[in-house]
């Protein structure tokens, strides 16, 4: 910024309006800006590596019980005999 | 791994996935609860002439065109008929009937990992040993967590052949294998089971393949079960294995240096015997499950003392 610039209490003219010194636009300072810039930057950070992390098969997942069964219940046999299936 | 959709269930079709969250149906509900012969698992260096309690619920992983429990496996949970045992009473019911071991078996223990889980968890602070009759189609993490737990497995090796795992199981060999490697490492007891269906896996080749598999990565002492099929399910039109096929896949294993081949599924007059592999004294004499005699002394040969693989009290 030039001496030129500076016109008075640290008014600076840029494009043709006067604009606070500090200011990139009116109502926001540089500092504001920036913090703006980096919160913006951290959400993306956050939202990809969410995203990445939801995206990327499990390899386990321990399954929940259920109360009902879908099928019949029976009452508890004689466990003594030998089973009919096969192992 | 199979994606669940939201309201369907998976491959097995016992998990389903309700609003987002994996749930087992079969948890604390098996379709079939009773005593074997540890012998039927087939387990033949574990605890001998003992009785297992040996539950399943229905559903499976693997779709094998051969199943010979295809009426549990394939069979969908609203179709079916359980009795309700959470593992406390489980546990409880093993207890009573004085088993020393529990099997998670007929279908497969994967399936219904969480009861086999929280089952064998409560059962070893109770003293009691775990078995897993399986096929071994898991990925490592839980399968490690599982053997945390587990005392002895029967795994099936179902061919050498990933075209084999493909065509006939609707799986893969590769998981398999490592799922026999991780087994074996984890320092529990390890049998394998091959089913020989005719036409399918009785090559001679097939077989050597197979055996020298076991015995290079798994070690000679792991006892090897060649099972006779049974046409059953959409494999009706094959023969049942011959006595001769077995026997001819047993002296192939025993060649390839495996100390322990057994045959299975049908009657045999030394295939279903424990020999010891320095001296060759019979150990262990079997009529089908039955045990007619048991020479064994600590785990040794009576004749040579050489130490035998297994667990034996």
């Amino acid at each position: 910024m030039t001496p030129l610039e500076i016109l008075y209490n640290g008014v600076v003219e840029r494009g043709g309006k006067m604009m606070q010194k500090g200011k990139i636009s009116n109502g926001v300072t540089r500092r504001k800006f920036i913090q703006k810039l980096i919160k913006a930057s951290l959400a993306i950070v956050i939202g990809v590596s969410w995203f990445a992390r939801k995206a990327t098969p499990r390899k386990f997942v321990r399954a929940l019980r259920v109360k009902k069964y879908p099928g019949s219940l029976r009452p508890l046999r004689d466990i003594c005999k030998q089973s009919k299936w096969s192992g | 791994m199979c994606l669940i959709e939201p309201g369907q269930s998976g491959e097995c079709r016992v998990r389903i996935n309700i609003d987002g969250v994996l749930r087992t149906v079969v948890y604390g509900f098996p379709c079939s609860l009773n005593i074997d012969p540890i012998e039927k698992k087939p387990l033949f260096h574990f605890l001998p002439g003992t009785g297992i309690l040996s539950i399943a619920t229905v559903g499976c992983n693997l779709h094998c065109l051969n199943c010979q429990n295809w009426e549990i496996s394939q069979a969908n949970p609203e179709d079916s008929r359980a009795v309700f045992c959470p593992p406390e009473r489980l546990v409880e019911l093993c207890r009573e009937s004085r088993c020393l071991s529990l099997a998670y078996t007929y279908t497969d223990p994967i399936i219904y990992y969480e009861y086999t889980f929280d089952t064998a968890k409560l059962a070893r602070q109770a003293n009691i040993r775990n078995v897993l009759v399986t096929a071994g189609y898991i990925n490592k993490e839980p399968w490690e967590k599982l053997l945390k737990y587990v005392d002895a497995a029967n795994i099936d090796l179902k061919g050498i052949s990933d075209d084999f795992y493909v065509r006939i199981c609707s799986a893969t060999l590769k998981p398999v294998q490592d799922a026999l490697l991780v087994a074996k490492a984890s320092g529990i007891l390890v049998e394998v089971t091959n089913l020989i269906i005719p036409t399918l896996n009785d090559k001679d080749e097939q077989i050597r393949e197979l055996s020298r598999w076991v015995k290079v990565n798994l070690g000679r002492e792991t006892p090897l079960h060649f099972s006779g099929f049974t046409p059953k399910y959409k494999m009706q039109h094959l023969p049942p294995t011959s006595l001769k096929t077995l026997e001819m896949a047993r002296e192939i294993a025993i060649s390839e240096g495996l100390d322990y081949v057994y045959i299975g599924n049908v009657r045999s007059k030394e295939g279903e015997n424990t020999y010891c592999p320095g001296c060759k004294t019979l150990l262990i004499e079997r009529k089908g499950y039955f045990i007619l005699q048991n020479r064994l002394k600590d785990g040794h040969c009576p004749d040579c003392g050489r130490e035998i693989y297994g667990v034996w009290k």
